[in-house]
């Protein structure tokens, strides 16, 4: 173990990766008369740097590189290049991963993969429902629900797995046991699964936004959207918001903890068909049925990119982990590269457009004849795009789609059994609480917004208690003292008559004593009145005897 | 003062002043501890009546014997004196007269003093122990005749002594006697001062009394009396002191004059005669200091004395631990217990031990080739009997180190010599230097041998080449790329430096002959030495890389090129133009058509155009040329703007061949690729959009009008500001104008017709839902809901009178509701298309801090150590590790030992 007083002179590369945002980068923070404070400040930015030299140096450990597919000649286009020629090219396992599963029946499907991406779920539209090894080619699940199904997602693991039915939403095992029928979820028609909260998302055409928590069982919140039906519906990886397109062009962000949308965009002028928002959180994507495909940066709500006018309206978007495009529409699948970059030149156009090199042409596509794509998913930790269509699903090989370099201690694609279960228990121990989704997740645990921003000093919480005392001492909470009113009148009486009869709290005692002071007051004054009593009169005793009470 | 007297007395009555002197000496002898004052006070101790007393005897006579008799007189006297001490009158006549005898005895004794000092001092010892008999008397008649002042306890003392003088033995007594000693020796020292202030008297007032006492002694004797009188009125009291002394026998109490040096009595002298060891143990307590012991503080405030010294020792004995215990607390961590012991691998069965003596196959071999060689270090293993120097004698030696040590003085000297005259700088002193060195030589008959020495170098030179590159080290240099190494490329270079220094000395000869050439004529006087080369080389023989036939070609095409060249130069230099080689670049192009590039066809139209612009570069170069070849300034001015004209001319007529050219173009990419202009438009209003869409053209003009416009607006706004939001509008204005406009649409080829189609069906589709104005309408609620807001909270009538004739009260009341955010604070006050939910979540806030946590002192610090998560998942293991590292560690049932003293 290194000692912790080495000092780090010189930045590693790459060591940018790992810094640490920090939104106040004045010195200021340093400024202290404080000298412990001091030293523990800077013992703190020591830490730090150590800490992300560190991370830094574990880079070499993801030898891993991912890269394109890149064309010879600038006359050739990668998107000419068809997927019959890459699985012909490629080597013998990945051509095996390009699955191609004919299933005439029961189409349209729905499929969704789990976090490792090692089992795929498929849901026909006419209740086909499989959950399946794809890799290995081993089905675990396949049921036949005679009923339509719109959606389906994997739960925490492939252990299990909810579909959205015609009516309910439905919770399988992994054998295809139902465990739960979800009868609070009706109609829905998208599924999502927040994995850290262990919250299962579902809405649809009651336009009901609802979270269950599925370690519990427990409906942590429903809200109403007030938009008419939910036309598309994803998850933001980041801070597990949830984006909901409605038929008016608007997307709704989401939180469990709020009855209201935490942000509105309009992002199309008709019904939003599709969203989708990359790992980083930082994008986001939309596709209307106004033929437009816009690209926001959700980090300060800004449009990147608008495209008006696509061929056909574009009906499903994805994102990869290594932040390729993919779009949608019909029978077409079209995928650019760097389309989540600013500026015009990351623009995704269609065609070579005419050779320029400073346009995105796209980087690859492909058609599904006389067929419809119903849905999309990039295959994570591998160079696939999952698309579920008419006539069963395909896995299309897009290279450089996914990440090369996986955590195991977060999400292990080869991960055994028994390291399921671990990782299981570990992140149910781990889990969030559902009022923790915030549009900043960085908020959290900071000083509150309305508080001050510096540490109240003794004095100050002195005055701010004192001053409380102060009144309570003082009686200026209570009605005064009047020698003058008639015993009837008083407005210490009257405040006794309004509170509560049975409850006697401190500032009823105080109002009693009070009272009686004022009566006394009152009757030494009537005898002075009458002169049975001079006006300097002083009961000796009384006072001797005064301090008692 | 004494000198003083003495002098006088000298002159007056010399005698007396001797014995006063006499007296004084011996006083000053007795007294051990006195000071300036006392040392000329001629009477101490009340030697007042001392003096009287031995004057007189000294005056009768200088026996002892004698005043044995007479102290035993005087004694009886005094007692007598004593009794009659009450008698008023008459007492002071008796005493005046006395008095004035112990003047003049004083002054005898002076006298005599200055005469014989040694002769008085061995007297002294006689006579002082005769006048102690006497003082006693003159004493007690003072303090009888004073008695009115007198303490009683001392006058029962002293009676005492006088009638108890024979049974005074025993201890009681002699303490008791100790008590009044003290009090006497205080009576000494008043006494002392007494004498001094009556000797001061006695010395100021001398002159007038040596010079009245022979008129009237009475006077004199009256006023010293009477000064007598008062200063013994003082201290009587203490007078008492020497009264123990008395007759001689065992019985007497130790007095004065049996330790004479300090006349006190000390209680040691007494303790000799005490024989219970048990008192004289007790007694030596007080031995040390004579003075006695203070009183003891409180017990309260000495308490507290001890407290504050022991808390000052305390002090410093934790002081000493700060450090140690300052280095802990700041210690980041710390495990218990601190200062764990190293534990070592111990050697064990199956640990391989270490031999010390089994030296490696390597070690012994490096050793034996080392020994070999000679390169061991002899001296090391040599004893000292080996040595030379331990083989000689010492004569040998010692003539060896004087040898030693002349030469190194004189080379020393050399050294210092040289090194002086390396200093001189004077070029005379040099020259003439350099001839002497030059005249030695030629008188040695050494001639010009430096001279030989160099041709001799630069023929090796010329025959090795050995400061050129193909040395096989240059090469071998040049081929491992090492020449791109600073070090060795400066090697090189100094290598062929070297070289050309050495040829440089053959060229200077040859200078005469290169003299002549200049110029041009250089190159061609090489093509001659190329020619006389190749002659040369023909010479040499057929075989060899440069006879071979592609060398040769390439040989004659290098020449070949070369006399092109300088036929070139020289013509330019004739004609002062350049050839026109327009032809030549054509040919090469058609030539790499060819040849060169047999890969690549290039077609003649490129040709063409390139050509052609090579023309027109040319063109331009040309027309610089001539510019700048006129000489006329303005002429030159006139023809550069005409060509920048012409410049924009021709761009501006390129731009529009671009624009031409964009026309044919697939218009459904037109309309995408023009989005961005269009998207700008879209946020304004959707209808623009939509016209835009059809004609990429049309907004291409629109833009263009509206950034005339927008200049136009500049010189306008220059000229008067208020009209710019008149300007605005109008460019608005434009842009709607230009969007109905008909004639756009009708310029429009067909693509753009479809197009415009395909949107117009977008825009029937979405007609009924006018979602934009929706949203902007949205916005606006919200913004208003969420702003502060101002409600009338006045109830009509309230607090009015009624009927008619009555005013309406114009006051309101108006509660101000604060709302979430105000409308111009809104986040999304500038975004388009987004409404941002700003209404505080209240099921986060508990998930914050309601204010800064106690060490951090504001909001940055506090947010600055939250950046850096600990977990595993976004760290490294190691700095997870590193950053949950609990303070303190130790193991459950460690016994953790006080922290140990460093410093001892």
């Amino acid at each position: 173990m290194s000692t912790p007083h080495k000092r780090i002179t010189k930045a590693r590369d790459g060591q940018e990766k790992y810094e640490r945002p920090n939104k106040n980068n004045s010195k200021e923070y340093k400024k202290s008369r404080d000298k412990k404070l001091k030293a523990n400040l800077k013992r703190m930015d020591r830490e730090y740097a150590q800490t992300i030299s560190n991370a830094a140096a574990t880079d070499y450990l993801l030898p891993e590189s991912s890269g394109y597919m890149e064309t010879e000649e600038e006359m050739e286009k990668t998107f000419r290049v068809k997927q019959r020629e890459i699985v012909k090219d490629v080597d013998v396992s990945t051509a095996n991963k390009a699955l191609d599963l004919k299933l005439n029946e029961f189409g349209p499907y729905y499929i969704n993969y789990n976090r490792t991406g090692t089992h795929l779920l498929m849901a026909g539209r006419k209740g086909h429902v499989a959950a399946m090894d794809w890799r290995k080619g081993e089905l675990r699940a396949e049921l036949f629900l005679n009923e339509t199904c719109h959606a389906a997602t994997f739960l925490q693991n492939e252990q299990f797995f909810a579909v959205a039915q015609k009516k309910y939403t439905f919770i399988y095992d992994h054998e295809g046991v139902e465990l739960h029928r979800l009868k609070q979820h009706v109609d829905a028609r998208h599924l999502e699964f927040l994995p850290y909260h262990y919250l299962l998302a579902t809405a649809g055409e009651s336009g009901w936004l609802k979270y269950q928590d599925v370690s519990t069982g427990t409906l942590v919140s429903e809200t109403k959207t007030k938009l008419g039906a939910t036309t598309a519906m994803t998850q933001n990886p980041w801070n597990a918001v949830m984006h909901l397109g409605h038929s008016n062009g608007t997307v709704t962000l989401w939180s469990p903890s709020m009855p209201d949308p935490l942000a509105r965009l309009l992002s199309a002028r008709g019904p939003i068909n599709s969203i989708a928002i990359d790992r980083s959180g930082y994008y986001m994507a939309t596709t209307g049925k106004d033929k437009s495909l816009k690209i926001w940066d959700i980090r300060n709500f800004q449009e990147l990119h608008t495209v008006e006018n696509l061929p056909t309206p574009g009906t499903n978007v994805s994102i990869s982990d290594t932040g390729v495009l993919a779009v949608s529409r019909g029978p077409h699948v079209t995928l650019w590269k760097d389309a989540l970059r600013r500026g015009k030149a990351a623009r995704p156009c269609f065609g070579s457009m005419g050779g320029n090199p400073n346009r995105n042409t796209p980087y690859m596509t492909h058609m599904f004849p006389s067929n419809e794509i119903n849905n999309m998913k990039f295959v994570p930790f591998e160079d696939l795009l999952g698309i579920g269509h008419e006539k069963g699903m395909t896995n299309l090989i897009i290279p450089g789609a996914g990440e090369a370099n996986y955590d195991a201690l977060e999400v292990n694609p080869y991960e055994t059994a028994k390291q399921r279960q671990e990782q299981e228990v570990r992140s149910l121990l781990d889990k969030l609480p559902a009022d923790t989704i915030t549009l900043d997740p960085n908020t959290l645990g900071t000083v509150d917004k309305t508080a001050s921003t510096t540490r109240l000093s003794a004095k100050d919480l002195a005055t701010i208690t004192i001053g409380a005392e102060k009144t309570k001492k003082e009686n200026m909470d209570i009605p005064s003292v009047k020698v003058d009113v008639k015993g009837k009148n008083s407005g210490l009486r009257s405040f006794l008559r309004k509170k509560t009869q049975n409850v006697v709290d401190e500032r009823k005692v105080r109002v009693q004593k009070q009272l009686e002071k004022e009566k006394t007051l009152r009757q030494r004054k009537t005898k002075i009145h009458n002169n049975e009593i001079s006006e300097d009169h002083k009961d000796l005793v009384d006072e001797a005897l005064g301090r008692f009470s | 003062m004494a000198k003083k007297s003495k002098s006088k007395s000298r002159s007056k009555s010399s005698k007396r002043a001797l014995n006063a002197l006499e007296i004084a000496e011996r006083e000053l002898e007795g007294s051990a501890s006195d000071d300036n004052n006392e040392t000329y006070n001629p009477r101490r101790n009340g030697t007042v009546v001392n003096l009287l007393k031995k004057s007189e005897r000294r005056g009768n006579n200088y026996s002892d014997d004698e005043s044995d008799i007479a102290s035993d007189d005087s004694f009886e006297d005094e007692e007598l004196d004593s009794d009659e001490a009450f008698g008023p009158g008459d007492d002071v006549d008796l005493l005046g007269s006395k008095l004035s005898q112990t003047a003049r005895d004083k002054k005898k004794l002076g006298k005599l003093g200055s005469t014989d000092e040694i002769d008085v001092d061995n007297l002294s010892d006689d006579g002082y122990t005769s006048i102690e008999e006497g003082e006693l008397m003159s004493l007690s008649e003072i303090w009888d005749m004073d008695s009115k002042r007198t303490p009683a306890p001392a006058a029962s003392v002293v009676s005492k002594q006088s009638n108890t003088e024979e049974e005074s033995d025993d201890e009681g007594d002699e303490i008791k006697f100790q008590d009044s000693d003290i009090e006497s020796s205080e009576g000494e020292s008043g006494s002392e001062e007494s004498s001094s202030e009556e000797s001061d008297a006695d010395s100021e007032s001398e002159d007038p009394f040596d010079e009245i006492s022979d008129n009237d002694e009475d006077v004199e004797l009256k006023t010293i009396t009477s000064n007598l009188m008062k200063d013994t009125a003082k201290f009587t009291s203490k007078r008492l002191a020497t009264y123990g002394t008395g007759e001689e026998n065992e019985y007497i109490l130790p007095s004065v004059q049996e330790n004479e040096g300090t006349q006190k009595l000390s209680l040691s002298d007494m303790m000799n005669i005490v024989d219970d060891k048990q008192i004289t143990r007790k007694a030596t307590l007080i031995q040390g200091q004579n003075e006695a012991t203070a009183i003891p503080l409180p017990q309260r405030i000495q308490q507290r004395n001890e407290r504050k010294a022991a808390y000052e020792i305390s002090k410093d004995e934790v002081n000493r631990w700060s450090d140690a215990v300052k280095q802990n607390r700041r210690a980041e961590h710390l495990s218990f217990p601190l200062n764990q012991k190293v534990e070592h691998q111990e050697a064990s069965v199956f640990t391989i031990p270490v031999n010390e003596n089994t030296a490696s196959a390597l070690q012994d071999k490096v050793n034996a080739v080392l020994e070999e060689s000679n390169l061991m270090d002899p001296e090391k293993n040599t004893t000292f009997e080996d040595l030379d120097t331990a083989k000689m004698t010492p004569e040998e030696m010692k003539k060896r180190t004087v040898e030693m040590r002349l030469m190194r003085e004189l080379m020393f000297r050399e050294e210092r010599k040289a090194r002086r005259i390396k200093k001189i700088k004077s070029k005379a002193y040099h020259r003439i230097k350099k001839k002497e060195i030059q005249r030695n030589r030629e008188l040695a008959g050494v001639s010009d041998e430096s001279d030989t020495d160099l041709d001799i170098a630069r023929a090796k030179e010329r025959m090795t080449l050995k400061h050129k590159t193909n040395s096989k080290w240059a090469k071998d240099m040049t081929k491992h790329g090492m020449t791109n190494d600073a070090e060795t490329r400066e090697e090189m270079e100094e290598m062929l430096r070297q070289g050309e220094r050495l040829k440089a000395k053959i060229q200077d000869r040859n200078s005469d002959e290169e003299d002549e050439r200049k110029g041009l004529s250089d190159i061609e006087a090489e093509e001659v030495d190329d020619t006389k080369d190749a002659n040369m080389k023909d010479r040499l023989g057929k075989t060899g890389v440069m006879n071979m036939a592609f060398m040769k070609n390439a040989e004659a095409r290098e020449r070949e090129a070369n006399l092109q060249n300088i036929s070139n130069l020289r013509a330019f230099e004739n004609g002062g133009e350049l050839l026109d080689s327009d032809e030549e670049p054509e040919k090469e192009a058609l030539d790499e058509n060819v040849q060169l590039n047999k890969g690549r066809r290039i077609y003649a139209p490129i040709n063409l155009v390139t050509k052609k612009e090579a023309k027109e570069a040319d063109k331009i170069l040309k027309a610089e040329v001539s510019i700048d070849n006129s000489t006329n300034l303005a002429n030159r001015l006139m023809k550069k703007s005409s060509k920048i004209n012409n410049q924009d001319k021709k761009s501006d007529e390129n731009d529009d061949s671009e624009g031409k050219s964009k026309e044919p173009e697939n218009p459904w990419l037109v309309g995408s690729d023009d989005e961005d202009i269009s998207s700008k438009n879209i946020k304004r209003s959707t209808k623009v959009s939509v016209i835009d869409k059809d004609s990429s053209k049309e907004a291409k003009r629109t833009q263009k009008i509206d950034k005339k416009l927008a200049k136009q607006n500049k010189k306008n706004s220059k000229e008067s500001n208020n009209d710019d939001g008149d300007i605005l509008l109008d460019s608005e204005s434009g842009n709607k104008l230009n969007i109905v406009d008909p004639y756009g649409g009708s310029d429009e080829d067909l693509g753009d017709g479809f197009a415009f189609k395909q949107q117009d069906v977008i825009a029937d589709a979405f007609a009924g839902d006018n979602v934009v104005a929706e949203f902007v309408n949205e916005k606006k609620r919200v913004a208003e809901d969420d702003d502060d807001k101002e409600e009338d909270v006045t109830l009509p009538g309230w607090g009015d009178w009624a009927g008619s004739g009555t005013q309406q009260r114009k006051k309101r009341f108006i509660k101000k509701v604060k709302g979430v955010v105000q409308k111009d604070k809104r986040k999304d006050k500038r975004l388009q298309n987004v409404i941002i939910n700003e209404k505080v979540n209240k099921k986060n806030i508990k998930y914050q801090s309601s204010a800064v946590p106690f060490p951090f002192e504001n909001k940055e610090q506090y947010e600055r150590s939250l950046r850096m998560p600990l977990g595993q998942q976004w760290t490294s293991r190691k700095s997870h590790q590193n950053l949950i590292k609990p303070r303190i560690m130790t193991k459950p049932g460690e016994v953790i030992d006080p922290l140990k003293a460093p410093f001892k």
